[in-house]
């Protein structure tokens, strides 16, 4: 134990003392720095790591005793022998009281000084189980984080030292989860721990485009290979080069671009459309998806070889709401991040509120939370949030049946029926943006491109000629409150 | 009023509560440094060379604890007339000096050779010992860096000068000053220095000023 490299530190300013103390312990196989006064030594424990500090309780600038408290304050970890003259034994039991590991008496006759020898290595032990409980401590404490991803569950630790184990190896990997769940973050915490951390994290989310556009972002296309394409492109095996690609959705890709991929993954080269040379590439894929991929395979919409190409190791992200012990920590941190961003003084929570968010399921998981958080923290009025801020707006849409949009053939154009969808959807889904453009199958920048006409006057109109018409769809569009915020993908400002 | 002994005594309490701590750390330091030398002695493969300078410590320990013992047991002694103010203040400092290099400052003589002391004084050996010793406990405090310079002319003069690092102007005991001003000993607190006047013994008893 004795020579596991912890240090010692004498502090005293008799040098005679430091010198000869700092050869016997020396001697005995330990590294020894003195200082010579209390001062001195502070900054020594506070810059460097010491095991063990031998201190004489009279010292210039600060003695033994403002030292031990000094170091229970800054919490500084080490282990304090105070060294204490016979008028001083008082003082010494006082230093005990405070936290020193020991104490001896001058004179340091052989006597004392073999009893100092055998105290060292059991302050040294104490010290060591302690340090070994601190950085346990820490890392548990860490594990409340990881990356960008937030969870101090089982359930997500498991996730993190699967992350941990395969991060540095170049295994492809599919991660499985519900929609919502952090998949991508994964994917990127996996990046930056991994040696591809330097190179480039490339998403691309293979729902969200058609096929042919889905090909050419992938593998991209030569001068000339299709019309329009009047410059070359790299695709995102190209651009994702010395990095980590992560495929998303990745089940909804269609058959003949999963053979290419599949091609790719297993050749690491990727030919451009319309071009002819193969392109290499150094390449980690990560994939995710929120499919059964068991049905998806036996339904013939997954290939089963890209399937065990991709899935070299799975990480499962469990659902939200099977993520109990997550649920305050996660709201608590949208809470402050919102609250912060929207200058509000919300200290938390209140009761009812904890209440709902602990007994609801979740459907959308810790997006959805995420959301529900940010549009509660702009309307609560009060310091804490109240069940009414996060439950009744955020299930208003959600909670009520879907309502007929009645349109009169004459004086409604594509453009008018259009807006009204979008409207209707957007009070529909409490201010959704990302959740209205999904219902309403359009592109977020769509809908915002809607709400904004209707901010200046475009749908004015038409809100009122609905209104006209079904009262509700008045209450529905002011509930939704197509404010700018709102049309920028915040939830609306309560009236 | 209480006597120049009772006084005295009083004087040197304070003065071996202050220096304890320094005997100790230097009787320490020889222990310690012995503890080296025989352990690296016992050890068949450690050189001359690794035990010389731990032996060369605890000697100017021993030397250090030697002196102070010295200096205690000579002021603890009932007071000899032929002590004069250089002796007696010699001995003072063997004693505070340590303790004002602990406390971060410094305690100098300046002026106290062998040939110092021959003139009689009028005071007492008790009372100058009293004086003294009170003016440098008083005198060294904190980290004071001190100076005492002693000057024979008509008598002898004895100037505690500090250079720096005093924070509180010295402060004797008024029963110490009236036993001095008995004595014909003039004492002077300026600031932070203190002069101690010892005019030489006079047949005719008339006092005359010191330049």
């Amino acid at each position: 134990m004795k020579h596991s490299g912890a240090k010692i530190l004498i502090a005293d300013d008799e040098k005679a003392i430091t010198t000869g103390l700092g050869a016997i312990l020396g001697d005995e196989g330990y590294p020894i720095e003195i200082a010579d006064d209390g001062q001195k030594a502070l900054d020594r424990l506070a810059s460097d790591r010491f095991g063990v500090v031998l201190a004489d309780l009279k010292m210039p600038k600060l003695d033994g005793l403002s030292l031990l408290r000094e170091l229970q304050q800054r919490e500084i970890p080490t282990e304090c022998i105070i060294i204490t003259g016979q008028a001083t034994v008082d003082s010494a039991v006082q230093a005990m009281q405070q936290g020193a590991y020991d104490y001896i008496e001058k004179p340091l006759n052989a006597e004392k000084l073999n009893r100092l020898k055998a105290l060292i290595p059991k302050a040294l032990e104490k010290f060591q189980v302690q340090q070994k409980n601190r950085e346990l401590t820490s890392r548990l404490e860490g594990l409340t984080h990881y990356g960008e991803l937030t969870g101090q569950s089982e359930v997500m630790r498991n996730v993190y030292q699967i992350i941990d184990a395969v991060a540095p190896s170049s295994a492809s990997v599919l991660i499985l989860g519900e929609s919502g769940t952090g998949k991508e973050l994964v994917a990127r915490a996996m990046h930056v721990k991994s040696e591809r951390a330097k190179g480039p994290f490339f998403a691309l989310n293979c729902a969200a485009l058609p096929k042919e556009i889905l090909e050419n972002e992938l593998f991209g296309h030569e001068r000339g290979a299709f019309t329009g394409s009047t410059n070359e492109k790299p695709g995102a095996f190209e651009m994702a080069s010395g990095g980590t690609l992560f495929l998303d959705e990745v089940a909804e890709m269609a058959p003949d671009i999963q053979v290419k991929l599949l091609r790719a993954l297993e050749s690491r080269m990727v030919r451009r459309l319309g071009g002819k040379k193969e392109i290499q590439v150094d390449i980690r894929v990560v994939a995710a998806t929120n499919k059964d991929l068991q049905k998806a395979i036996a339904d013939g919409e997954l290939r089963e070889d890209l399937y065990y190409r991709l899935a070299v190791v799975e990480i499962y992200l469990p659902p939200l709401r099977e993520r109990f012990d997550d649920m305050q920590l996660l709201a608590n941190e949208f809470l402050t991040r919102y609250a912060e961003q929207n200058g509000k003084q919300i200290t938390g929570f209140a009761d009812d509120a904890w209440d709902w968010v602990m007994s609801y399921h979740w459907p959308g998981n810790v997006r959805e939370l995420k959301n529900a958080v940010e549009r509660a923290v702009i309307m609560a009025r009060g310091e804490k949030i109240g069940v009414n801020d996060l439950m009744l707006r955020h299930l208003r849409g959600a909670a009520e049946p879907s309502t007929p949009l009645t349109l009169s053939v004459g004086n409604t154009t594509v453009a008018d029926a259009r807006r009204h969808l979008v409207l209707r959807t957007f009070a529909s889904t409490g201010g959704d943006v990302a959740r209205t453009a999904k219902l309403a199958g359009l592109s977020v920048s769509e809908v915002q491109h809607e709400m904004m006409l209707l901010l200046n006057g475009g749908g004015t109109a038409a809100a009122g000629a609905a209104a006209d018409r079904d009262p509700r769809a008045v209450r529905k569009a002011d509930a939704g409150a197509p404010s700018r915020a709102a049309a920028k993908g915040k939830p609306a400002k309560k009236r | 009023m209480p006597s120049t002994d009772e006084l005295w005594l009083g004087v040197l309490q304070q003065i071996a509560d202050r220096t304890a701590h320094e005997m100790r750390g230097a009787l320490n330091g020889v222990m310690v440094n012995l503890e080296v030398v025989r352990a690296r002695a016992a050890s068949t493969a450690a050189p001359a060379a690794a035990v010389g300078s731990f032996a060369d410590t605890a000697a100017r320990q021993l030397d250090l604890v030697m002196e102070m013992a010295e200096a205690l047991l000579a002021l603890t002694r009932a007071a000899r007339e032929s002590d004069g103010v250089a002796v007696t203040l010699l001995r003072v400092a063997a004693l505070l000096a340590p303790v004002a290099r602990s406390e971060g400052g410094s305690l100098g003589v300046v002026g106290a050779g062998p040939d110092v002391g021959n003139v009689p004084l009028a005071a007492p050996a008790s009372i100058i010992r009293l004086v003294l010793g009170a003016a440098l406990l008083s005198a060294v405090q904190g980290r004071a860096e001190v100076l005492c310079r002693v000057q024979e002319a008509d008598g002898t003069l004895v100037r505690i000068e500090h250079m720096g690092g005093a924070t509180v102007q010295p402060q004797i005991a008024p029963d110490i000053l009236a036993a001095a001003a008995d004595a014909d000993v003039r004492v002077r607190v300026l600031e932070q220095d203190i002069s101690l006047e010892f005019p030489r013994v006079r047949a005719t008893r008339q006092r005359t000023p010191i330049a």
